[in-house]
């Protein structure tokens, strides 16, 4: 599904990504952590094809990410990235126009499940219902490749525990997921393969389970455990 | 195309009011000089109007992509599964609209009330109403490409992006003024516009050439080119 090949990022002489070599099968939940600044929004940008490599490739399905690629990839921000002007309602239609994956149906649910006001302006809205709706423009779709930029940063917990939920639900085996995150401990469930990135190098890369056996502690114990070493 | 064009009107709507509510106020302004003077005032009713308002243009042409980087929507709009050429098409079409239709009311109200207070003896027929608005809306569109392959260009750097959009809107003015004799030969055979006007009841004819026009919208196409090439490959 992703093959990542020596993908070094270089903004002048800062080196955000330094050499990544990664295979992700399709079906894959990956947990993608690490602390701010060790590179994952912008491994997440590269797959996505927001930024390019300074050297190295990234094939998804064999293609290079680009506009094209963007038909059956979803990404969740983790900044605010809408038009404040629209109403949600509006939002919601006219980028679902785009899409030739968007499922009514689930937009509809979603609506539902994450009580969002349709009719309000986006300004109106607050942090946790703008995510709400960010998460809504990236899990009504039936894409093949999700990628989320840190979806429970800065929501309460009680919103936090529908995130999880409502990303669960739309797991598949078909379907391939990347969640970077860096609060571990409450998404760490979802995870069936987790690579742990610190300054833009991958320093642990397994699947959760063996992780989980060898080092004798939660993902977040460990997690913990890197950053304090 | 047509969903990206709707969003971008939808974005420019405030600003179209904005504008509109502008001109009325300043003809409103100017309606009791016009009411004293044959309404030969209402025509200064257009230098407050008019002449900025390419400013605006030039302005308001690299801030709609500005912004799209500034507030981070250009994650969502980049996410679309659509080539930016559209995007770029989109965005020119809203500023177009707006162009089109702010430079109709710019023209249309004085135009109402010098022929109302005039009673013939000063104003222009129809048809030159109808050229002098679609010239002067061209010339103000032909100058939209020139901030837009600017700053677009300047996406394409880290660092120092303020003076990379100068430095090249300044080397495209040079390319631009050095083709300019030559892309005004290309055009010799288009015939000049005729214009009348009435003045003090007798009919006066203007004549203004369409080659420039014609040329710099050549060099548009290039500059629109430009444009698309460089924001697919701009990074967001």
């Amino acid at each position: 599904m992703i093959e990542i090949v020596d993908v070094v990022k270089r903004y002048g002489h800062t080196y955000a990504i330094g050499g990544i070599n990664l295979k992700i099968d399709k079906g894959s939940f990956v947990g993608l952590i690490g602390p701010n600044g060790s590179g994952k929004t912008t491994l997440l940008k590269l797959v996505f094809g927001y930024e390019r490599p300074s050297s190295g490739y990234i094939h998804i399905n064999g293609e290079s990410p680009s506009t094209m690629t963007n038909s059956f990839i979803t990404y969740y921000p983790e900044v605010e990235s809408l038009y404040s002007g629209m109403k949600v309602s509006q939002l919601l239609g006219w980028y679902s126009e785009f899409f030739l994956d968007w499922d009514k149906e689930k937009e509809k649910k979603l609506i539902q499940f994450f009580d969002l006001p349709l009719q309000k302006y986006i300004y109106q809205l607050s942090k946790g219902f703008r995510t709400r709706l960010k998460l809504i423009l990236t899990l009504a779709r039936n894409a093949k490749l999700f990628l989320l930029d840190e979806p429970l940063s800065g929501i309460d917990p009680t919103s936090r525990d529908r995130i999880v939920s409502a990303v669960l639900n739309e797991y598949r085996e078909d379907r391939t997921f990347i969640l970077a995150t860096h609060i571990v401990s409450e998404a760490e469930t979802l995870f069936d393969r987790t690579i742990f990135l610190l300054d833009g190098n991958i320093v642990i890369d397994g699947e959760s389970d063996d992780l989980r056996s060898k080092y004798g502690k939660s993902i977040d114990a460990i997690f913990k455990e890197e950053l304090n070493a | 195309m047509r969903d990206l064009l709707k969003k971008e009107l939808w974005s420019e709507k405030n600003w179209l009011i904005g504008l509109s509510c502008y001109v009325l106020a300043v003809n409103l302004l100017f309606l009791p000089l016009a009411k004293h003077t044959d309404g030969t005032f209402a025509i200064l009713a257009l230098v407050f109007t008019l002449p900025a308002f390419p400013l605006l243009v030039l302005i308001k042409s690299f801030l709609l992509y500005k912004n799209e980087w500034d507030m981070n929507t250009g994650l969502l709009l980049f996410s679309l599964p659509v080539r930016r050429y559209k995007i770029v098409l989109a965005k020119l079409g809203a500023i177009t609209a707006e162009v089109f239709l702010y430079t109709f009311l710019a023209l249309l109200i004085p135009y109402i009330i010098l022929n109302w207070y005039s009673k013939g003896l000063y104003g222009a027929e129809i048809p030159t109403l109808i050229k002098l608005w679609l010239l002067g809306s061209l010339g103000t569109f032909i100058l939209i490409p020139f901030p837009t392959f600017a700053y677009i260009f300047s996406r394409a750097f880290v660092r120092f992006r303020g003076w990379i959009m100068t430095v090249s809107l300044i080397v495209i003015l040079i390319i631009f003024f050095k083709y300019i004799a030559f892309g005004r030969a290309i055009f010799s055979f288009l015939p000049p516009v005729s214009f009348n006007f009435i003045i003090y009841g007798e009919i006066n004819s203007v004549t203004a050439s369409t080659k420039i026009l014609a040329a710099t919208f050549l060099f548009d196409l290039l500059l629109l080119w430009g444009s698309s090439y460089f924001l697919e490959k701009a990074e967001m």
